[in-house]
């Protein structure tokens, strides 16, 4: 195996296959991309590889660890799968962007030191914009700017932190991190708005809705658990992250149960996930981390195969709007199929992924006395049944039967839904191949007849509860309507007080400008009345009386002398 | 418009849910807080937890519901969704 720079590479690399002018066959070489770029490491014993010495720095390119191998290694499926499912794709500039963001994707996770880091982390926001802007529309390109204002301004506090760390301490090695410093406190927030913590969430129900039906299921696999990743890489067992994750995954889900947009809806959802991660890497314990990275690894495929699902009948009816949709169950079953393992995995069922990945944290979090967050992750956990469990499914399928008239999915997106389906359930059964990927040794049995019972009960009262609501009319309904969020303040307030400034800095001026005016009037006036053609100073005397008063000057002058 | 959720379905998931609170007993009512051994503590949590949920969602919707044109064009909720690359837009457009 030659030793390459970075994985990363192979993906820049294939970004040139878009150039290929048969759609079939582009499809089929883009596929490999992810394949290639998988085999260029997975081979290779852990070890810090491409090192490089510039101006003194010393820069990783590929540091292989379990950390960063096991989240290459979902990055790559998901790359794999969401090709997969975007094989129609006629958009040159989409497929490239969808390989670059990848790319950079898995760059980042093997960077060893902070300068690495920073180039792809900028990489995935500049590659993952195309992915908005291939809608081409005027919607698309305003949300991509403020995507890109966002992204890029996450990478520009990492970039300023690792300088002023730089300063402190000489290294830039990407290794764990107190918060200790205004350098970490930087890149600690840099690593936040990628994370979507509390109110620094929205770009992502922002974006996501607004890309092409294909872009979101990429975008949905990538960058919150690249930050998830760069979080559990620097700064394991920070305490605050564990209430900022249980805030994380507890508010989403009022928004998510009355927003009409399913991708919207699938958008908040990750924000609820991500947040139990987040609560795994506050705990920092190794059974927690070990659950936020196998949690992030069944996350990735299920949430990818939930876009997939709302894709899929997006690609079909034209909308993924809960109010347009309904009694999808008879003319799309198998995507119906498979978004039910989709909604089974997430709401963490008992033989399904999240069950098994989502069980760890909640251990980690009763084992280390943790109560309230403990209660939060569990009411939480009946939000995603909520939200991600049975909206998403039951607005689709079920819910209102609108009379659409529509194919199946296409082949190509039922074979990707297959694979991603056929991984939530196999991780579920058989939890042990994922459990001996993960950094740390794991000894955990999910399977102990009082956590399934419990869990069952939890779910299933929940669903009875979802079932009274629904049928005695309770249940919120599906309204064309969006719901405003934090964005509001920066989409809304800020530039409506722009507004409202720039109204009174105006007015303010033209008081100014006509208070000068007039006390100029009146300056003007005055010099007028003494200098103007009728003025004292104008006025034209005799000239006998200039000689006159010559004479009484000399007259004076010489009285004086002589007197 | 006939809804899914009949009183059969109502009946069936009920029947499940007795069924779960039977299986309560085989609990060994081992557990790290004192009310996650009390007993259908789950259950209970799991049906109250739902319905605080969806009712504090409607008080929600009330404050923050807004027309689908609020933001304008500069965003894309008013928008033509099968823009997005759906089967319509798609078999229509030429190789790009």
């Amino acid at each position: 195996m030659p030793e390459i720079l970075s994985p990363a590479l192979v993906y820049v690399a294939g970004a040139l296959a878009v150039l290929i002018p048969w759609r079939a066959v582009r499809g089929a070489v883009l596929l490999f991309v992810p394949l290639l770029a998988l085999a260029s490491f997975v081979t290779l014993p852990y070890a810090n590889y491409g090192l490089l010495n510039i101006f003194d720095l010393q820069l990783g390119f590929l540091r292989l660890d379990p950390l960063s191998f096991v989240f290459a290694l979902v990055f790559s499926l998901a790359a794999f799968l969401s090709l997969l499912f975007a094989f129609h794709l006629r958009d040159r500039l989409e497929q490239a962007a969808s390989l670059l963001y990848a790319g950079a994707t898995i760059g980042a996770v093997f960077a060893a030191d902070l300068l690495t880091l920073f180039i792809f982390w900028e990489g995935t926001a500049l590659a993952s914009v195309f992915l908005i802007w291939a809608r081409r529309t005027e919607g698309a390109w305003h949300t991509g700017l403020r995507y890109l204002a966002i992204q890029i301004g996450s990478g520009l506090l990492l970039l300023a932190g690792l300088i002023l760390r730089y300063r402190d301490t000489g290294s830039i090695a990407f290794e764990h991190m107190e918060l200790d410093s205004l350098g970490t406190w930087l890149i600690f927030l840099a690593f936040g708005i990628k994370c979507a913590f509390p109110l620094l969430h929205n770009w992502l129900q922002d974006a996501y809705p607004a890309a092409t039906l294909t872009g979101s299921v990429t975008l949905s696999a990538f960058t919150t658990k690249l930050a998830v990743y760069a979080l559990s890489r620097g700064f394991a067992g920070t305490e605050s992250l564990i209430y900022i994750g249980a805030v994380m995954t507890i508010f989403p889900v009022f928004f998510a149960a009355i927003e009409n947009n399913l991708r919207r809806v699938l958008a908040y959802s990750i924000n609820n996930q991500i947040g139990f991660m987040v609560v795994g890497i506050g705990i920092g314990t190794p059974l927690a981390l070990d659950g936020t990275v196998a949690h992030a690894f069944a996350h990735v495929i299920y949430k990818g195969l939930l876009f997939m699902s709302v894709g899929a009948v997006m690609y079909r009816t034209g909308t993924a709007k809960a109010s347009e949709l309904g009694g999808l169950w008879k003319s799309m079953p198998l995507t119906m199929a498979f978004c039910i393992v989709g909604s089974l995995s997430i709401s963490a069922f008992p033989l399904f992924s999240g069950f098994v990945s989502k069980s760890l944290i909640l251990s980690a979090s009763a084992d280390t006395g943790h109560f309230l967050v403990w209660l939060t992750l569990l009411a939480a956990s009946v939000g995603v049944l909520e939200h991600s469990g049975i909206k998403i499914p039951y607005s689709m399928f079920f819910g209102h039967d609108r009379g659409l008239k529509v194919r199946e999915a296409p082949l190509h997106m039922l074979i990707a839904m297959g694979i991603a389906a056929a991984l939530c359930v196999g991780i579920g059964i058989w939890p042990q191949p994922l459990y001996g990927l993960l950094p740390y040794p794991v000894d955990f049995h999910p399977y102990t007849t009082d956590h399934v019972v419990t869990q069952l009960q939890l779910l299933f009262f929940a669903g009875l509860a979802f079932a009274v609501l629904i049928r005695y009319g309770l249940y919120p309904a599906e309204l064309r309507s969006i719901n405003l969020d934090f964005d509001w303040f920066y989409r809304r307030m800020l530039p409506g007080m722009t507004i409202v400034l720039a109204y009174q800095v105006q007015t303010g001026w033209r008081a100014l400008v006509r208070a000068a005016d007039y006390r100029l009037n009146r300056l003007l006036v005055a010099v007028y009345r003494t200098h103007g053609p009728e003025g004292i100073l104008a006025r034209t005397a005799p000239t006998g009386a200039m000689v006159f008063w010559i004479a009484v000057v000399l007259g004076i002058t010489l009285a004086l002398t002589y007197l | 418009m006939k809804s899914y959720i009949t009183n059969k379905v109502l009946l069936g998931l009920g029947a499940i849910c007795l069924a779960l609170a039977i299986a309560d007993l085989l609990r060994d009512g081992h557990g790290m807080f004192e009310v996650e051994r009390s007993p259908l503590f789950f259950a209970v949590f799991g049906f109250v937890t739902y319905a605080a949920l969806i009712f504090l969602s409607r008080v929600l919707r009330r404050l923050v519901m807004r027309p689908e044109d609020y933001y304008g064009d500069r965003a894309t909720d008013e928008e033509d969704e099968s823009l997005a690359g759906t089967e319509k837009q798609v078999s229509g457009a030429q190789d790009a």
